[in-house]
């Protein structure tokens, strides 16, 4: 049988679970080469195009514009133009009946999203991954939620199960965040892991989320199998930048939230239209203005400030992850760390170095989770 | 986040409101049961099932079933807001507003100004407009410009199903009297809508595409069909903005402002007569405010000035279709 390529819609991200067809740039019985632009995807967060996978002819054009269809399904047959009409329908076919059982595994490895009741608020949790190991357990930073952590979860569900929760006041969790302070959402979380039945795990926290598992970590030691904060708030040496803060608090439009969002990263084109408008929809959600102010007053007092280098004296075996470029906490002086605390730089990278260097921060993740290098370094890297 | 039409995201914004403020009442012809039904829960509600449900949800005390009296409802919506409820009042079709319309535009718009800034009239008339649908020059008209030149209205015309929900809870919980603008024709438009509560604030503009080359402002059910043209011309290397102004009274000025200055060319897509239209309010902002941002004749798209035909082929005609938009940028563009 001669070659015959599918070209199926691809899959942008972790959250992308279908795409609409805008259009195709070839017809039906044009000569294609790999990686000819040949059709427009349009998903909830992007619209772009997918290239061809092979070359040959353009013989089928299975989902036509404005059709949309789940990822991983058949939106095309490429075959040279010897294959027989017979051939590329038996193929059709037997790609059908493939992908049903395909899509079947798949729900398996998808980001399962529930609620726990946790110290009487509601939190909102994405598990992933193996069954079994000890868990690594993902906490977000300010202002963002489980889905900051896109780009990281595949790679560390493959080896371990993955736990990524929504903070009080973020995402899909209680937006009652009562003093906002770095304790209270510390009992939060702690509440909502014993809810899970987690006694021990490997502990992962951004910024905001770094700063509250080291309360979580000081107060119950036996829970932390690892700590790793990356760009942690209040780390000795950083300052936490109000005018961030308060941008994001006080900028309701998309141009004008666009260069306060541009802070988080070091290369600007990294904030998309699509991250824009997430922000903006997060922001007009009930109970989050007041959420996000309680939090940042917390976030910018000086005791707060003080509580948390308090505890994180007490902790031992800590991994920083940081950029020295980080515009929103500042970056860590290595000098004035506690003992044990060892910092991992990460070059070209603002406050969101697992977003922009994933593949890197995946790598340095993976060894810290599973003591050992990951075999293939790189990982899932974005765009 | 969950999928839902336009449809939905109305009933699921009035329901919640409801659920959460028990001031808030619903008044309107068949708002209960609708077309004959009993009333029972899964009745039809609304005549376009907008009002699904919510009679058997929180029954006759907050769901009033009027007889066929538009000055009736908007008048005792209007008195309820003054008493400290929070009517949301449904006018079936717009084309009916000019029997109540002295409730609306000398009464309602008014108390605040009259009373000395000491009433309030939290009511919200939600009303469905627009042609596309066989239904005649007395069932198919857009008036939102007649709304928008009284002060104390505020006017919303929301073009997608997220804008829907977090507009008209935005309008529900505002203390001024807001005329909310249903598009008969995105009713089944579908869109992902959070489940939780949210407000899109108004006078706040949707800038749909960021683009260089021309700014297109357009409305409501038009909204849709500038940003299919849009997307249609970037092919070509046409790159043009597209702006959903979102209410129309307040107008976000700026946004468009700052749009033109970055194009220097403007399409105003407007679903109404030209006369008087939206498309004619922009055009004249952005002329008096903006003219030496110009490289090229503001372009209006618009209805033609007649009633809206019942023959289909002449009205669709009488729509502003893509191919009018099209032939609208391309002109623009294409000046010198």
């Amino acid at each position: 049988m001669a070659a015959i390529t599918p070209i199926r819609m691809p899959k942008w991200g972790l959250s992308m679970q279908e795409g609409t067809v805008v259009g195709w740039n070839k017809a039906e019985g044009a000569h294609v080469s790999e990686g000819d632009e040949l059709v427009d995807i349009e998903t909830a967060k992007i619209t772009n195009v997918a290239e061809s996978p092979g070359a040959g002819v353009l013989r089928r054009i299975v989902a036509r514009e404005g059709e949309t269809r789940p990822v991983g399904a058949l939106l095309g047959i490429v075959a040279d133009a010897e294959t027989s009409d017979a051939e590329l329908d038996a193929f059709a076919a037997a790609f059908a009946e493939r992908f049903a059982a395909e899509a079947q595994a798949q729900v398996a490895e998808a980001l399962a999203l529930s609620t726990v009741d946790a110290a009487g608020r509601s939190i909102r949790v994405g598990r992933a991954g193996q069954a079994e190991g000890t868990p690594v357990v993902l906490v977000h930073g300010w202002s963002g939620d489980l889905n900051s952590w896109l780009f990281n979860i595949e790679a560390l569900a493959v080896r371990l199960p993955v736990i990524a929760l929504d903070l009080p006041g973020h995402g899909g969790s209680s937006k009652d965040v009562r003093d906002g302070s770095t304790e209270t959402l510390a009992e939060t979380v702690g509440a909502a892991l014993d809810a899970l039945g987690v006694g021990q795990a490997h502990l992962i926290g951004h910024s905001l989320g770094a700063a509250v598992l080291v309360r979580l970590a000081a107060r119950r030691p036996d829970l932390a199998r690892t700590l790793t904060l990356i760009a942690p708030a209040h780390v000795p040496g950083g300052v936490v930048s109000a005018a961030f803060l308060d941008g994001v608090i006080e900028q309701s439009r998309a141009r004008a939230l666009k260069p306060v969002l541009e802070q988080l990263v070091a290369d600007p084109s990294a904030v998309t239209r699509e991250m824009v408008e997430d922000m903006l929809k997060f922001k007009r959600l009930d109970g989050v203005e007041a959420a996000l102010a309680a939090t940042r007053d917390r976030l910018l007092s000086a005791e707060e400030a003080a509580a948390v280098q308090a505890d994180m004296a007490k902790l031992t075996d800590v991994l920083v992850i940081a950029s020295r470029d980080d515009r929103i906490v500042g970056a860590p002086d290595e000098g004035r760390l506690p003992p044990g605390w060892r910092v991992r730089w990460i070059e070209n990278a603002g406050h969101l170095p697992h977003l922009e260097r994933a593949g890197e921060v995946n790598s340095v993740l993976i060894e810290r989770v599973c003591g050992t290098a990951p075999d293939q370094p790189g990982g899932t890297a974005p765009g | 986040m969950p999928k839902k039409t336009y449809l939905q995201a109305i009933n699921e914004a009035v329901r919640s409101e409801m659920k959460r403020d028990p001031r808030v009442i619903v008044i309107g012809e068949d708002v209960a049961g609708g077309q004959g039904g009993s009333g029972e829960p899964g009745g039809v509600g609304s005549v376009f099932g907008q009002m699904k449900g919510i009679y058997g949800e929180f029954g006759p005390e907050r769901v009033i079933d009027t007889p066929i009296s538009e000055s009736a409802i908007i008048g005792a919506a209007a008195g309820a807001a003054l008493t400290g409820l929070r009517p949301v009042a449904e006018l079936m079709f717009v084309d009916f507003v000019g029997v109540c319309f002295d409730q609306i535009y000398n009464q309602a718009a008014k108390f605040r100004y009259m009373f000395g800034g000491h009433a309030t009239t939290p009511m919200v008339i939600r009303t469905a407009a627009g042609a596309g649908f066989r239904g005649a020059a007395q069932h198919s008209q857009t008036l939102h410009p007649l709304f928008t030149m009284v002060p104390g209205l505020k006017v919303v015309m929301p073009a997608n199903p997220y804008d829907a929900k977090g507009l008209l809870i935005e309008a529900i919980r505002d203390d001024d009297p807001v005329i909310f603008v249903e598009s008969k024709f995105l009713y089944g438009m579908e869109g992902e809508v959070p489940d939780e509560s949210y407000r899109v604030p108004f006078g706040e503009a949707n800038v749909l595409r960021e683009g260089e080359d021309l700014t297109i402002v357009a409305f409501g059910a038009m909204v849709p069909r500038a940003l299919q043209v849009a997307n249609a011309l970037a092919k070509e290397g046409v790159d043009c903005e597209v702006i959903d102004p979102r209410t129309t009274s307040p107008l976000d000025q700026q946004t468009i402002l700052e749009s033109v200055e970055r194009t220097g060319r403007l399409v105003v897509v407007d679903e109404s007569p030209p006369r008087c239209s939206l498309a004619a309010d922009v055009a004249s902002i952005v002329a008096e405010q903006g003219f030496r941002l110009l490289r090229a004749p503001i372009r209006k798209v618009t209805c033609p000035h007649t009633p809206v035909p019942f023959a289909p082929q002449l009205e669709d005609a009488y729509m502003p279709s893509p191919a009018r938009i099209e032939e609208a940028v391309r002109a623009t563009v294409g000046f010198n």
